[in-house]
């Protein structure tokens, strides 16, 4: 078995124990919260407390809690997460019908905070102590420190509401939507796949705003770090070694300092994919996007336990497995590091 | 010359084909609501009902405009000398999208199906105790047979409620709920629903009623009212409906590309409720003080700038009123107020100590300032010191139907339009559901025989005379306080150009009459 294989293997056999304890947790937490997802449910209309209980008792909620662990337990392993109290629907479908938004999503707001991240850090490092270099500066800490939701806000103000550049929210327009069909739910991939530019286009466009305001935040560190890990790097002998030989600046900075400055920002990839879940609870909230995050959001606020603890279950996994991958990945940019 | 003439023929054909796909364009409809499922019974909310009867008709209706009921599958009905037994005449010809026959099997399969699934998230209830077997008398006769006399019966199988509409038995589930998987009348088609985005409709062609104004409609789901606003602003959709919040209303009512439209009054209501078991407002004269001490124009004016109408009772005063409706409930009197809480042993220096409870997101996002404002008015009276408490609706109303609010806001977005549903639910039918465990109250029998008598007596007279006593008895006991009418929850605000996208007091926008230029 091969060093990576066996590396593999051994985190995510450690996964095991950190998904149960999770899967407790979540559990436990939603049982001792106050309020049930029948009084959430039924609540403020004109049903009887009897007929509750007869609910209650019908959903199962009103076993004791060692029994309902059990049985939770035993379904999770079977695959089966249960059916959303909301929706009727197996809340395994409901993920899967909302993640690919969020991971649409995520993945368009880390190309923008690693585009932008990258480009305004590596102008500050090799601008150093100049007068952009402090602008740039200035720029990554506001970012990191503006509300996600206020950006957004303006965000929609500014570019969609008075200049019209882009729709206010949504993933889709309403006149575009009766054209269009899904098949994947990654709505730029299908839009490209039906090669109907007129599709391309509002769904791209749909994507901008949500993207920058998600990726805004994780830009201006991954720039921070770009910066400092690149100051780092220009200063090593091998570098000077390089301009002593003759090679052009550009050359030698991105070809031999940008590649060994890379190392130390990679690691945070899998760290920035649970942050911008994170952010994505925000985002999705105020561009009416309809992933994960807000889904989780409004099964909480209903008391929905199979659809809370299926989405925080998925969402861990996900997040364990983007970490898992970074971590392997690292052994083919670092060549001295091996499993 | 015919060459010519040809090619100007084929001239004019090609300028109008673009004119006729523009003209075909979707409407867009823009809300903050959500369907929670597609199931008639297994839903109760506003918006999947909207969509339910939007594709699908009920053996009744209510007229889009008169509001009188009217048939709609059922063309003709008779009912039986006792009021136990209605014998529906089904309208022929009436087809679902899926090309089954509507006739009388179907409205029985239809009923019997929605009341024997009765999901616990859905209205069953409403239809469900009411009827006790269903016969079908030939293709186009279905007679229903009550468990008692129902005065309101015809309007129970009216569209309004979700349970009542007929559907398919071809395409839809027979022991499952439906779950979006039907066949409907029309006048729309679902084409699909995705959660959390839109609803898309298309004319159905073999609609037997009215065709709709417009062929395609789109509604859409955005997550909030700032969300909303932007969307009319920036035109990415036609018109809105539900829900804006006050200050958005008055800033679009200010922008020119956008015109906002009120349709008051609201027959949805918001008031105080007592739990009148639990001290100190199990005295009814404290209860009468508050409800003399509390300050309507106040939360009208500081928290919803004028965009809601205060009220005095809990039956609508729509027009024309709801049978019986009467304003009863005293105007702001602190002087009376003061003498109240002093007859009742309470001073300046033995303040009057009474929590109030509000839920944060469940009623929109004014409901802490509605609280702060109710409670500054009542402790305008110098007696009473108020302590404002909060919980999210889910541990909201699972201490509310344990008994463990005094005193405590709520709302009602009636289940059917009639005064029994704005009096009964809190004193006779829930009262412990729904927190003011009333059944303990000393005059619990007299409204439950009142009410009794009301829901089995067909004479609008006597049920008027009754519906009166009950408002008249409320004020003594005091188990509520009308507050304000939702009137914000009627307003629409479209594009210049689209036509139609009116409310009534059903609270729903027709989306078959609205179209644009």
């Amino acid at each position: 078995m091969g060093g990576i294989t066996r590396y593999a293997l051994q985190r995510l056999l450690l996964t095991i124990p950190m998904l149960l304890i999770l899967l407790t947790l979540v559990f436990l937490i939603l049982r001792v919260m106050p309020g049930d997802p029948v009084a959430a449910m039924l609540g403020g209309r004109n049903v009887s407390p009897q007929l509750m209980d007869e609910y209650r008792h019908k959903m199962g909620v009103d076993r004791p809690i060692p029994v309902q662990y059990i049985e939770y337990l035993g379904d999770i392993v079977r695959g089966d997460f249960g059916d959303s109290f909301s929706t009727s629907k197996p809340v395994v479908s409901e993920i899967f019908l909302r993640f690919p938004a969020t991971l649409e999503l995520a993945f368009f707001g880390l190309l923008f905070s690693w585009i932008f991240g990258f480009g305004t850090g590596l102008l500050a490092a090799v601008r150093v102590d100049r007068p952009i270099d402090h602008v740039v500066r200035i720029f990554h800490i506001g970012s990191f420190a503006m509300p996600l939701f206020w950006l957004g806000l303006m965000l929609q103000v500014i570019f969609a509401v008075k200049l019209g550049w882009f729709p206010v929210a949504t993933r889709i327009g309403g006149r575009i939507a009766f054209t269009f069909q899904s098949k994947t739910g990654f709505y730029l991939l299908d839009a490209i796949l039906s090669g109907n530019g007129k599709v391309i286009l509002d769904v791209a466009k749909h994507l901008v705003l949500p993207s920058v305001t998600l990726g805004f935040a994780q830009a201006g560190l991954l720039g921070r770090m770009t910066r400092a890990s690149m100051l780092e790097v220009l200063d090593a002998d091998y570098v000077t070694t390089a301009r002593a030989k003759g090679l052009k600046e550009r050359i030698v900075v991105l070809r031999h300092a940008l590649r060994n400055a890379l190392i130390p920002i990679v690691t945070v990839f899998g760290l920035q994919f649970a942050i911008l879940m994170g952010g994505a609870v925000l985002t999705e909230t105020v561009f009416s996007w309809p992933g994960i995050a807000s889904f989780l959001v409004r099964s909480i606020e209903a008391r929905d336990w199979p659809a809370i603890q299926g989405a925080i279950v998925f969402i861990a996994i996900f997040i364990s497995v983007i970490n898992l991958a970074v971590d392997i990945a690292y052994s083919f940019i670092d060549p001295r590091v091996r499993y | 010359m015919k060459k010519v003439l040809g090619i100007l023929l084929v001239i004019g054909v090609l300028a109008v084909v673009p004119l006729l796909v523009s003209a075909a364009e979707p409407l867009i409809m823009g809300t903050t609501d959500r369907v929670t499922e597609l199931s008639f019974a297994n839903s109760y909310d506003h918006f999947s009902w909207h969509v339910l009867r939007a594709t699908t008709d009920a053996l009744m209706k209510l007229d889009d405009e008169t509001l009188e009921l009217k048939g709609a599958i059922a063309e003709s009905w008779d009912i039986s000398a006792d009021g136990m037994v209605y014998t529906f005449h089904i309208r022929p010809g009436i087809t679902f999208w899926d090309g089954a026959a509507c006739d009388a099997a179907a409205v029985k399969w239809s009923l019997d199906r929605t009341i024997r699934l009765d999901g616990p998230e859905g209205g069953v209830g409403l239809i469900k105790g009411v009827i006790d077997h269903i016969e079908v008398v030939d293709d186009l006769t279905v007679k229903i047979f009550l468990t008692q006399a129902d005065a309101i019966f015809l309007l129970r199988m009216s569209q309004e409620l979700a349970p009542a509409l007929i559907y398919s038995p071809k395409t839809t589930p027979a022991d499952d709920f439906a779950k979006g998987v039907y066949a409907g009348t029309g006048p729309y088609k679902l084409v699909e629903y995705v959660p959390d985005q839109y609803v898309k409709y298309e004319a159905y062609d073999g609609y037997y009623g009215k065709a709709p104004k417009t062929k395609d409609v789109i509604e859409k789901m955005y997550s909030d009212a700032a969300a909303l606003r932007a969307a009319i602003e920036a035109g990415d959709v036609d018109f809105i409906f539900r829900t804006l919040s006050p200050q958005d209303i008055k800033s679009l009512e200010d922008d020119p590309n956008v015109i906002v439209s009120f349709y008051p009054p609201s027959p949805g209501v918001r008031y105080l409720l007592f739990n009148v078991t639990q001290p100190p407002v199990d005295n009814p004269v404290v209860r009468q003080a508050i409800s003399y001490a509390v300050d309507r124009a106040a939360i009208v004016e500081q928290v919803f700038s004028g965009t809601v109408d205060p009220i005095y009772t809990m039956v609508p005063m729509v027009d024309p009123p709801f049978l019986g409706a009467i304003d009863v409930f005293p105007h702001r009197n602190l002087d009376v107020a003061r003498a109240l809480l002093k007859s009742a042993g309470y001073s300046e220096t033995n303040k009057l100590e009474l929590n109030l409870w509000y839920t944060p997101k469940h009623y929109g996002t004014t409901e802490g300032d509605v609280a702060t404002v109710v409670a500054s008015s009542l402790e305008e009276t110098g007696m009473i010191d108020i302590s404002i408490q909060m919980l999210e609706w889910g541990a909201y109303t699972e201490r509310m139907s344990s008994g463990g609010f005094d005193m405590f806001f709520l709302g009602w977005h009636p289940d059917y339009l009639e005064s029994s549903n704005f009096l009964a639910p809190w004193t006779t039918e829930s009262p412990e559901g729904l927190g003011t465990f009333f059944n303990h109250n000393e005059h619990f029998d007299i409204y439950k025989q009142l009410m009794d008598i009301a829901t089995t007596t067909a004479d609008t007279t006597v049920r008027s005379n009754i519906y009166k006593a009950v408002q008249l008895l409320s004020v003594q006991d005091v188990p509520w306080i009308p507050l304000w009418a939702m009137t914000d929850e009627m307003v629409i605000a479209t594009l210049p150009g689209v036509h139609g996208a009116t409310l009534n007091i059903t609270m729903d926008v027709c989306i078959w009459n609205v179209y644009k230029d």
